[in-house]
């Protein structure tokens, strides 16, 4: 704890004056500074840092449950990972969805929001809130609603056979491709509305002139969207971009609960795998957290990429 | 008529066409309220087949879930709440994410006050790690600590959720308060320390009633993430009853009673009961708090 000096100190204090010469007004300001940095500081040390170096130990070490010892090439662990088909397939998997949801989701939210930002719409609480409510809500609760709506004798089937658009009910959650349509359906399901709110926020901060002079040029809502929306919100889609591609990349509730990764482990996301890895039957913490820093690096280098591209743009 | 209608004066003449405007201006409310309906009503019908379902007896749910029940009653709720430990995983989920909203408000209202009002290097630093931070994979937090949790006799304790969770969500509630904290003229506090206020005094008795409605954003976000979280509460919370939350219990119970589809509809019902009223309660905030935040940010 760096040392706070007492206001009530007066200019014939000695042990006061001593300090104000050691620390100059301006770095007395920034230990106060520090000091109120200090609780989330440690948190962050002992929460971020300690395991990543602690995990980084780890994955150079090969064995089961607590008995590891260092590999052989001591980057066995990474190099296990290459020649790994069940990794490389959860790879697949993850940036299969990625390259789906994550545009289609952010076009969602961006034109929901345009919707609501609305200045004649009323009740815009309750709107508010009911786009937002699938966030709010717990993901195994959601799953298991899912689960039944794709069900072989599930609402989705009997709405389509309804429709004599298919012949027979599909088995949703047992083929690869459906069963990663419906991954990719919950996820916009669930992040759209929570997309949103970041851009009604950033919508509520625009100037409302530009759109009137919009207007008055006679530009068409549509037009109005793109040329005059969309550019003012670029640093907003820049951030929930990153965000988006972070959380799924990281992407470990929707694999482990609507499919249990399956059939064959082909709707498995990279977390769920690490999670099988680490917590499951025969525990390798050492090849998990070597496929944890993979997860790490692409996250970082995907979010440099982004910002990057969001930059030039300007 | 169309002899008269010309020759009305221009006063009539305004009217109709300020009548004129104002039904095209009602009628584009409405369109706009018909397509937020319809995806409101896409996006809210998981939910409300689960509420609505939930109040019909097990038997007739096998059938089939439908919108238009012709039985209601309220057998699934009463067992819920008897026969299983829903009220343990419900209290458990409440205080978890109570006290994990206590802390993120004090941590990361305290560095959201540094960084905005403490410009120093150090500080421009340590905000571009916590952002590095906010893309840190939790996954890998999770191993390492694992061993750690253990040796100090963590595991099956709500410690670790807790703490873990307060990470999860520091970097972007710093954020949060940082920007609102810069909304906030720092002459109001310059005032207090001229009357004689420390600068703690001043962040407590003068920013942060200010900040209230950012307060509350930062709340509500720290609640849903730590209310609904799954994968760090079944690493660290799963093997002791007595300590499940709600998203684990749940999935214990579905494992368990593959049969008892009202119960586990009523359960999810009731869990999604609290972030519901919380949301609706704060959601201006939250907007504003989040315009201030990461806009800015």
């Amino acid at each position: 704890m760096p040392r706070t000096i007492p206001r009530s100190t007066t200019a014939l204090d000695t042990e006061s004056d001593k300090q104000k010469r050691r620390f100059g007004i301006e770095s007395r300001r920034s230990l106060t500074g520090w000091t109120f940095l200090l609780p989330a500081s440690l948190l962050i040390l002992w929460m971020n840092f300690y395991p990543m170096i602690q995990a980084f130990i780890l994955s150079l070490k090969t064995g089961k449950g607590t008995r590891l010892n260092f590999a052989d090439p001591l980057w066995y662990n990474y190099e296990r990972l290459f020649h790994d088909d069940v990794f490389l397939l959860t790879l697949k998997n993850t940036f299969i969805y990625l390259v789906i949801q994550v545009p289609i989701m952010l076009v969602l939210a961006l034109i929901l929001a345009t919707l609501l930002n609305d200045p004649n719409l009323k009740f815009k609480a309750f709107w508010r809130t009911a786009i937002f409510l699938p966030c709010a809500v717990s993901l195994v609760s959601y799953s298991l609603v899912f689960r039944t709506m794709f069900s072989n004798d599930g609402i989705v089937n009997d709405a389509l056979l309804g429709m004599h658009l298919i012949g027979s009910p599909i088995n949703w959650l047992a083929q690869t491709g459906t069963a990663r349509f419906v991954i990719i359906l919950g996820l916009v399901w669930r992040w759209t509305g929570y997309n949103m709110v970041f851009y009604l926020a950033a919508l509520q901060n625009l100037d409302y002139a530009t759109f009137e002079a919009a207007r008055i040029d006679g530009a068409g809502p549509i037009k109005t969207f793109f040329y005059v929306t969309v550019p003012q919100l670029k640093p907003m889609i820049l951030l929930t971009a990153i965000m988006s591609t972070n959380g799924t990349l990281q992407l470990f509730d929707e694999s482990w609960n609507l499919t249990q990764g399956g059939p064959a482990n082909t709707s498995m996301t990279m977390s769920h795998y690490l999670y099988n890895l680490s917590f499951r039957n025969n525990p390798n913490f050492g090849y998990g957290s070597a496929l944890s820093y993979a997860i790490l690096i692409m996250v970082a280098i995907l979010a440099f990429i982004q910002m990057k591209v969001g930059d030039k743009r300007d | 008529m169309s002899t008269t209608t010309s020759t009305t004066s221009p006063a009539t003449r305004r009217i109709a066409r300020s009548n004129r405007q104002a039904f095209k201006k009602r009628a584009k409310a409405w369109t706009l309220s018909i397509i937020l309906l319809v995806a409101m009503l896409i996006t809210n019908m998981p939910l409300i087949l689960t509420a609505i379902n939930s109040l019909r007896p097990t038997i007739d749910i096998l059938k089939g879930s439908t919108l238009f029940p012709k039985r209601l009653s309220l057998d699934n709720y009463v067992n819920v709440l008897q026969n299983t430990d829903f009220p343990t995983w419900f209290r458990n989920s409440i205080m978890i994410a109570l006290i994990t909203t206590g802390f993120t408000l004090i941590c990361s209202g305290c560095a959201g006050y540094s960084l905005s009002r403490y410009k120093t290097k150090v500080n421009a630093v340590w905000s571009s790690i916590l952002m590095a931070f906010q893309l840190f994979p939790i996954v890998l937090s999770v191993i390492a600590l694992f061993v750690l949790f253990r040796i100090f006799g963590w595991l099956n304790t709500p410690m670790p959720a807790v703490i873990l969770y307060v990470v999860m969500g520091l970097p972007f509630c710093t954020w949060m308060f940082k920007g609102f904290f810069d909304s906030i003229p720092r002459e109001l506090e310059e005032a207090a320390r001229v009357d004689g206020c420390t600068s703690f005094t001043a962040m407590y008795r003068i920013v942060l009633p200010l900040a209230g409605p950012g307060a509350a954003a930062v709340a509500i976000y720290a609640f849903l993430l730590a209310y609904n979280e799954y994968m760090v509460a079944s690493a660290f919370l799963s093997q002791k009853q007595s300590v499940r939350t709600i998203p684990i219990g749940l999935r214990f119970f579905i494992q368990q009673y593959t049969t008892e589809w009202g119960q586990m509809l009523a359960v999810s019902t009731l869990a999604a009961l609290p972030p519901l009223i919380l949301f609706l309660l704060v959601q201006k905030w939250m907007i504003q708090g989040m315009a201030a935040g990461a806009v800015k940010g």
